[in-house]
């Protein structure tokens, strides 16, 4: 499970994220959802004990994430979007390590070749990381989240990227993990991908939450009624462009 | 304990895996394996062979070998100390800066694991550590041949002790390499934090870490003044003063003097004072090992992009990458250039003069002040020997035409990739090729030797008995930049593929080649002029005037061929 409580992050001049504040239950996938720039990315980032939150806090499975963060750390897995991964590493030797700061090798043993077959690539075992293309760096990302068992998994954009195939391939494998009890925090940018898939949306503008919940409560809302996701979300996040008097 | 083993085993596991793919990818590039060998042996040479008991019998010598006298042991102290403190204050300025030694793999793989954050910057600071070790590197090669007659008498004179001075010089380079790696890391981890504290603090930690360099810089030159005489240069390097601002270097050279001295209870203070700064410099690290991983994820992805566009030499896309992080931006000064009005290909040079005020004309700049104050020190000390104030203000002419040289030709390599980026833009305007040409070969060449000459007329109030050679450095300088770019100009246009390593390093050697054959005409000139005693003023004028027209000439072949070159091809 996954708690966020007036989670924000500041830098000198600008609040990144401000007081932003949702909870995740155990088999439920919720969107994040907004702009460029509304503060996703570094919420999932803070989240994932990547950035230190300025306030407020992360809990996963009841731990904090920055005074607990070992044991926060043991549920999650982070797959960001743009996967930068250990070059001189092999594919295999990639999970492995991911594996061992788990301490999840007897998991990962039993899971390998399952895994690697499942994201094609088991021809590229021995391959280093340095010579996949970015979707197969993006497959081996997310395989490497699978090989412990995380109950919080956080996806950055993960669709951006793979192949139609590997799209469905991993849609799947986030259904699976959310039909195995796992809390799934989605930022995407694909509103078709976020209506289906997810059982909820969140969307943010300006570092703010300023929506939450279903589609079908999101329609409830003044003005929604009919409307895709799609009118939904450009209505919501919609800013008026500033005011510049004319001279005559 | 359990939490730091189990932390440790991935990061071990990491490390030689990687070491070992890198070896084995070493074999396969002349270059990366020139550069595994050098670093192995610079450490096996450096740091174990004089620890190794089989190799303890003296180093034999050549029968024609210098025979030196080595002084007491009270007068080779201020010779230590004074390597200790040299590396140190070098150490010191980079004490504030953000340590980018993580790459963005760490933060997207290793910061989301449960891998213990304290052990992870542990493990960092070991491979900082280990870079720091090699910083002596770089004046060993340099000033081996000089240091090698000192240490050949050391070990002629004092075979027992010169073998143990080695071994603790070395010794104490160790620990004091360690003491700045992890001051640098307490520091950086605490100014580059994005909170409160941090920010009401941060001042003094810039007085913590450049205080203590520049006061003993300025005390040494007050000494100095006094009496301009090599035995109040060493007395003052052992001056309690120089001790306490010097701490660090205090401490190390005590550790190598305590047995030439016969006390031992200096080699326990100078040991225990460095391992005290250690400690307490790891614990304030430790401490802030979360702020690591934001600073990492906030800052570590834009530095390793810099680093590959700098080793590409793409100046404009760094400062684009600058300007989108925000460190850029319009300011006062480009402003006012901003509202000039002009006309015709003088449009390019005020284009040029903004993108350079804006993208890093400003460090070399501070650069040419912080080397116009270091003279201006050494020579303020020296005014009562006015040879020696004479000697400095050639050395500073000769500095400034040096990196007049090798920043201009640095500035016009990475200026003139992002001319041909955006030929574009640049072929359609209502000018020749020769034009278009000569206005980007002086719009990136003229700024910076104008600033540094405005910097030599320093000189005359240190040394206004040179006024006739700054005049002449001031009259020569530009005109050798725009030489030297206009060269580069040629070489960029005929190997212009920035993203080909081969054409890229065939690039640097050829400019190299290119300016001396053009400058050597201006120079031999000017030599000959001098040694048949003209003025050094007429001399200038003429080498500069032989230059301007061969900057010229070249611009005309390099505008012919930028009119036929095609970004596509």
């Amino acid at each position: 499970m996954l708690e966020v409580n007036g989670l924000t992050k500041e830098y000198k001049r600008f609040i990144a994220v401000d007081q932003l504040s949702f909870t995740i239950k155990p088999g439920e996938i919720v969107a994040l959802l907004g702009p460029n720039g509304a503060g996703k990315t570094t919420a999932l980032r803070c989240i994932a004990g990547i950035l230190r939150p300025t306030s407020g806090q992360a809990l996963i499975n009841g731990h904090d994430v920055v005074a607990d963060q070992a044991a926060a750390k043991m549920g999650l897995a982070f797959v960001p979007e743009v996967p930068s991964l250990y070059e001189l590493l092999t594919v295999e030797e990639h999970m492995k390590f991911i594996a061992m700061c788990f301490g999840t090798l007897p998991t990962f043993e039993r899971l390998k070749d399952e895994l690697l077959a499942r994201y094609s690539l088991s021809d590229k075992r021995d391959s280093l990381v340095a010579t996949l293309s970015k979707g197969m760096r993006q497959k081996l990302s997310v395989a490497c989240a699978l090989v412990h068992d995380a109950n919080v998994m956080l996806f950055d954009e993960p669709l951006i990227g793979i192949d139609p195939e590997g799209a469905k391939e991993l849609k799947d494998e986030i259904r699976r993990a959310r039909d195995s009890g796992c809390a799934i925090v989605i930022s995407t940018h694909l509103l078709d991908t976020a209506e289906r898939l997810c059982d909820r949306v969140i969307i943010m503008r300006r570092g703010k939450k300023i929506v939450e919940g279903t589609v079908d409560q999101l329609r409830e809302l003044e003005g929604m009624q009919d409307k895709t996701l799609e009118d939904i979300f450009l209505a919501l996040t919609h800013e008026e462009p500033p005011v510049v008097a004319a001279r005559s | 304990m359990n939490t730091f083993v189990t932390s440790t085993r991935p990061l071990v596991y990491l490390t030689l895996l990687s070491l070992k793919n890198g070896v084995i990818r070493a074999f396969s590039n002349a270059r990366r394996l020139i550069g595994l060998l050098f670093f192995v042996g610079y450490y096996v040479l450096a740091f174990i062979r004089p620890y190794d008991r089989s190799q303890t019998a003296p180093i034999p010598l050549p029968a024609t070998g210098p025979r030196l006298t080595v002084p007491s042991p009270t007068l080779i102290e201020p010779w230590i100390f004074l390597i200790f403190a040299g590396l140190s204050i070098l150490l010191s300025v980079s004490l504030p800066s953000y340590k980018s030694s993580f790459r963005p793999a760490d933060v997207d793989v290793l910061f989301a694991t449960p891998v213990n954050s304290r052990v992870v910057m542990i493990w960092r600071l070991a491979r900082d550590y280990a870079l720091t070790l090699l910083f002596p590197l770089f004046f060993i090669v340099i000033g081996w041949r000089g240091a090698n007659v000192g240490v050949q008498a050391l070990f002629n004179n004092f075979p027992q002790y010169g073998n143990y001075v080695l071994r603790a010089l070395m010794g104490s380079w160790l620990l004091l390499a360690l003491a700045w790696t992890c001051m640098g890391y307490a520091c950086s981890l605490f100014i580059n934090r994005s909170d409160q504290e941090s920010n009401r603090n941060r001042l003094w930690i810039y007085v913590f870490a450049y205080a203590p360099p520049l006061l003993s810089i300025l005390y040494f030159a007050v000494q100095m003044r006094a009496e301009f005489t090599g035995p109040r240069a060493l007395e003052t390097l052992t001056s309690p003063v120089l001790k306490v601002l010097s701490l660090p270097a205090t401490a190390a050279t005590e550790i190598v003097m305590a047995p030439l001295t016969s006390n031992g209870l200096l080699f326990v203070v100078g040991t225990f004072t460095l391992l005290l700064l250690i400690g307490a410099s790891l614990k304030v690290s430790l401490g802030q090992s979360s702020w690591m991983y934001d600073q990492a994820a906030a800052r570590g992805f834009d530095a390793v992009e810099i680093r590959n566009l700098m080793r590409k030499g793409d100046r404009a896309a760094v400062a684009a990458i600058h300007a989108r992080s925000g460190k850029l931006k319009s300011n006062r000064a480009t402003a006012r250039l901003a509202r000039l009005n002009t006309s015709g290909p003088r449009a390019m040079l005020w284009r040029e003069a903004i993108i350079q005020i804006r993208s890093g004309l400003g460090a070399n700049i501070a650069l040419s002040a912080i080397m116009t104050a270091s003279v201006g020190v050494v020579a303020w000390a020296a005014r009562s020997d006015a040879r020696a104030a004479m000697w400095m203000g050639f050395f500073f002419l000769g500095f400034q035409i040096f990196t007049s040289l090798t920043t201009g030709l640095a500035m016009a390599q990475q200026g003139f990739v992002e001319t041909l980026r955006r030929v574009d833009v640049l072929k359609p305007l209502p000018f020749s090729p020769t034009i278009t040409v000569f206005a980007e070969v002086v719009g990136k060449s003229i700024a910076l030797p104008l600033f540094t000459s405005f910097f030599s007329l320093f000189l005359l109030v240190i040394a206004p008995s040179l006024w006739d050679e700054v005049l002449a450095n001031m009259l020569f300088l530009p005109t050798l930049s725009i030489l030297v770019s206009s060269a580069a100009f040629l070489v960029t246009v005929l190997f212009p593929d920035m993203d080909d390593p081969t054409q890229r390093g065939f690039r640097s050697l050829v400019s190299m080649l290119a300016i001396v054959i053009l400058a050597a005409p201006g120079l031999l000139i000017g030599a000959v002029m001098l040694a048949y005693h003209f003025s050094v003023f007429l001399a200038a004028v003429l080498a500069g005037a032989i230059n301007i027209g061969i900057a010229v000439g070249v611009a005309m072949v390099g505008g012919n061929l930028y009119a036929h070159y095609n970004p596509s091809e």
